[in-house]
């Protein structure tokens, strides 16, 4: 053999071959742990200052438009970034969201429109009734990874698709068509807020910010915490964490529900924005462009996924006309998986750690 | 005389685990050399890295000429391997797995038949798909399989290994009947016994390095042993 | 249920049966769950299209397509498999579903928005009469190009040289690179083979279900559900899964039309969790 440098390094994954097919290459993270008060204090403190600027951004984005993208970035944002946490924790690959996503849409709708709730309850009911539904899909998928389980979360997403389009529903789903989203009875306010001023993006805003905020301190919270440590480990040895004494299965679950939640907080929130759900909300399109938009965004990092989201928004209305936004999406996957595993944040966070190592290192030399 | 295969200091990784650190080992033409050592010694990882399974650094060479990074390469230079674990096809038929080792695209005195007379039980077994072979059946299978490529020198990777006795005699009066054919053989094995019977030299490694080397005669002596630690 | 949709059943199983055979040569080797082989049959088709537009006939269409498809199989190869071999399945399989956006829509901006209609050549366009039914010859010819390309396939993969490297690599990639097999160039004839099945899948069914852009993400799906649940890198199992599938989405039609199209993904759910390997397991 002619020289082959060694790749001698205490960052490799698993000496032995990684037999599952998940993880691997843009999968494999290292991430801090532990909740001790003081790092939690200290989180609180970032989310709390960054929830109260962002709450000032209708005050920058004075264009109707402009902060229609923002709103409905964050929103998918909600939905990415539990995708992301999904792949980064458990290194599990999901095209069935949209099943979270579009089913507490519809939820919402169908609980208004149909039966009368208030928007407060009907919202309630659809976040959980979305996390139920995570909960009894993840039952039976996440016991299968890899190719399988991208292959399981399509079949049901894409089932629940189906669902929504049959004629035979039509009195509940208005199959293609749609459910207009009407609040009916005394109570027509969510959190004191009115239809119109729920479909307006700057009234909108700092309900969407808000949750955006939450959501990601929580995956932050949960991140760092034990349960965090043991879905990385059986990330990144199922067999070994199970002989470790682990019950592999049921935090795994835990994990799919959690990111499952995220869809349908994100799906609820589209709905009460957008007062109308379609079967879009559950199709393949939306399925494919969520998860890239969590790829290119980066789900190393907690928020990337959310960035790439609002990159997603901003390019549909951008290139929605044009008929290229699919193009365009397809290259973004392309280039990002092969070149930028981390995605965009990943990529940018790689920048300023090349940059601090290489500050430090003319500090060290000019020392000397 | 230039050696049939010079393995010339390399150093052997897997990710980021150095295995070999320092391997220096040549075979000449006809000669049957024994690697012994324990487990994890690196004796099946210095077979490996002829064919660039792990991550090597250092050259290896093949009748003076050095081999690239091809994986395919030393299969078709006359280097052919009997694996750890024999892996053969269980997919394949007896026939097909044999004929697989004309992948190398040598040809020369061995056909189905020739090793089929050296394996009598492979003629018993003739049709059946490999994963219905017993064990000794299965390990004399990838020897022919790697006998069909012609080879100048067979590596052996611990070939009796969960075979019962009566078997393991059958496999040293045919690889007896390999060598008197002019093939080289290095024969790894844990156990020294078979490297007693077959072979004139060997090299003992101990934790990716040679510990010692010398003529099989001196595996008797204490003090070798005692290197060995076997 | 009578002869005319168990035909159709057939012919549409016979259409799967092509496409799902290429994507589990290519599963098989390269361990990679081709995305793109639904839009590699769409672009099959419009391949047809265009011979036969420019007045050629369609039986040279049934030649050119699949050629055409197979040198967009070796770019393929070359471009993605072979460079993103020591990367993860999931990654690949990622860039596939990339790249099947990409040809979506470069057929759009090359071929326009309509659908487009691909005639069945003369001396097939008629009916036959099969058992006492009037029968569309053409589809009769799906089914029967189908069952011959089957049959060669499986004869050639078990009786030649090349047949025995591609089932020896599918198996073991390492100990027949050890062996001697030069893996990445049995890969490049499997996904080329791959590419050329799934040209030749989308030029039958040009005639059948003319050609649109929507062709390829539709039957994307049921084609993946086909490999998996035929048995990961199996191509018998994923032929006879393919022919099941075909008649049990028929049989769905007819008899539970309002929930037929909930067939497919019943099926995947079901055996993928019963058998994760799916139902024939590992074999060629």
């Amino acid at each position: 053999m002619s020289s082959v440098p060694t790749a001698v390094s205490t960052d490799d994954p698993a000496v032995v071959p990684d037999l599952d097919d998940d993880a691997g290459g843009m999968l494999d993270g290292r991430v801090s742990v532990g909740l001790e008060r003081r790092v939690v204090l200290r989180g609180a403190i970032v989310a709390a200052v960054v929830l109260v600027l962002g709450l000032f951004v209708p005050n920058i984005i004075t264009d109707s438009y402009d902060m229609g993208v923002a709103a409905d970035g964050v929103v998918l944002g909600i939905m990415a970034i539990g995708i992301g946490f999904l792949a980064h924790r458990s290194g599990l690959i999901s095209l069935g969201h949209t099943a979270f996503y579009g089913g507490s849409a519809y939820g919402l709708a169908i609980a208004t429109t149909h039966w009368g709730w208030s928007p407060t309850s009907a919202a309630l009911f659809a976040v959980v009734g979305g996390t139920l539904l995570a909960v009894a899909i993840g039952a039976l998928v996440i016991r299968i990874t890899g190719f399988g389980f991208l292959m399981l979360t399509l079949a049901f997403g894409q089932a629940l698709y189906a669902v929504s389009t049959l004629t035979s529903v039509r009195s509940v789903t208005g199959a293609f068509d749609g459910i207009s989203v009407t609040y009916a009875g005394e109570n027509t306010k969510f959190l004191g807020m009115t239809q119109a001023q729920l479909g307006a993006p700057h009234t909108f805003w700092p309900l969407a910010w808000i949750s955006l905020v939450v959501v990601a301190f929580g995956l932050w919270l949960v991140g760092r915490s034990r349960f965090g440590v043991t879905l990385e480990a059986i990330r990144d040895n199922e067999e070994r964490a199970r002989f470790s004494g682990y019950n592999t299965y049921l935090p795994r679950l835990g994990g799919f529900a959690i990111s499952g939640a995220c869809a349908s907080i994100a799906g609820v929130l589209f709905a009460l924005k957008a007062s109308y759900v379609s079967p879009d909300v559950l199709g393949f399109q939306l399925a494919g462009d969520s998860l890239i938009a969590t790829i290119v965004g980066g789900f190393t990092i907690l928020v990337g996924p959310a960035i790439g989201a609002v990159l997603y928004i901003y390019a549909q209305g951008k290139f929605g006309d044009t008929g290229n936004l699919e193009l365009y999406m397809g290259l973004a996957l392309i280039v990002t998986v092969i070149f930028l595993p981390g995605g965009v944040t990943g990529w940018v966070v790689e920048q300023f750690r090349r940059l601090r190592t290489l500050v430090a290192g003319r500090k060290g030399a000019s020392r000397s | 005389m230039t050696p049939l295969l010079e393995i010339d200091d390399i150093y052997a990784s897997y990710g980021g685990a150095l295995v070999l650190d320092g391997v220096s080992l040549s075979v000449d033409e006809g000669e049957t050399v024994g690697l012994i050592g324990r487990n994890g010694a690196g004796k099946s990882t210095t077979l490996l890295s002829i064919y660039g399974v792990p991550t090597v650094r250092g050259e290896i060479r093949v009748s003076g000429k050095a081999l690239g990074k091809r994986q395919y390469e030393p299969a078709s230079r006359g280097v052919s391997l009997v694996p750890q674990g024999k892996r053969i096809y269980p997919n394949l038929t007896v026939e097909e797995n044999i004929m697989l080792g004309r992948a190398s695209g040598r040809k020369g005195a061995w056909t189905v038949a020739r090793l089929k007379e050296l394996f009598p039980n492979l003629a018993r077994a003739s049709g059946r798909p490999g994963n219905q072979l017993s064990g000794g059946e299965q390990q004399m299978l990838a020897i022919a399989r790697a006998l069909m490529a012609e080879p100048q020198v067979l590596l052996l990777d611990e070939p009796t290994e969960g075979l019962a006795p009566v078997i393991i005699d059958e496999l040293i009066d045919a690889l007896r009947v390999i060598q008197e054919a002019g093939t080289a053989l290095v024969l790894v094995e844990q156990h020294i016994r078979m490297v007693q019977q077959l072979a004139t030299r060997f090299v003992a490694l101990g934790k990716g390095r040679v510990v010692t080397q010398g003529a099989v005669g001196d595996l008797e002596t204490r003090a070798v042993q005692q290197l060995v630690a076997l | 249920m009578n002869l005319a949709q168990v035909l159709n059943g057939l012919a549409l199983g016979a259409l799967l049966m092509i496409l799902s055979s290429g994507l589990a040569l290519i599963y098989g080797l390269r361990g990679v769950m081709n995305f793109s082989h639904g839009a590699l049959y769409m672009l099959g088709a419009y391949l047809a299209y265009e011979v036969t537009s420019q007045g050629l006939s369609f039986w040279l269409a049934l030649i050119l397509a699949p050629l055409g498809l197979a040198i967009v199989g070796a770019a393929l190869e070359l471009g993605f498999f072979r460079r993103l071999q020591r990367r993860s399945h999931i990654e690949v399989g990622l860039v596939t579903f990339g790249i099947a956006l990409v040809i979506d829509r470069l057929i759009v901006i090359v071929w326009g928005d309509n659908t487009l209609p691909v005639r069945a050549p003369k001396a097939v366009d008629g009916t036959t009469n099969v058992f006492g039914t009037d029968y569309p010859t053409y589809r009769l010819l799906m089914i029967v190009v189908a069952i011959a390309m089957a049959a060669a396939l499986v004869l050639w993969l078990r009786n030649s040289r090349v047949g025995l490297h591609i089932r020896a690599a599918s198996h073991d990639t390492e100990t027949s690179g050890i062996l001697g097999i030069n893996v990445d160039r049995v890969s490049l004839v499997v996904v080329m083979l791959g590419g050329a099945l799934a040209g030749l899948a989308g030029t039958l069914a040009a005639p059948y279900f003319s050609v649109s852009p929507g062709m390829g993400q539709s039957i994307l799906i049921t084609v993946l559900i086909v490999v998996v649940v035929g048995g990961i890198g199996s191509v018998g199992g994923a032929m006879a899964a393919a022919l099941l599938l075909g008649l049990v989405q028929i049989m769905g039609n007819v008899w539970l039309p309002s929930v037929a199209v909930l067939v497919p993904y019943a099926l995947l759910i079901v055996v993928l969790l019963w058998r994760p390997t799916g139902l024939a397991g590992k074999r060629v």
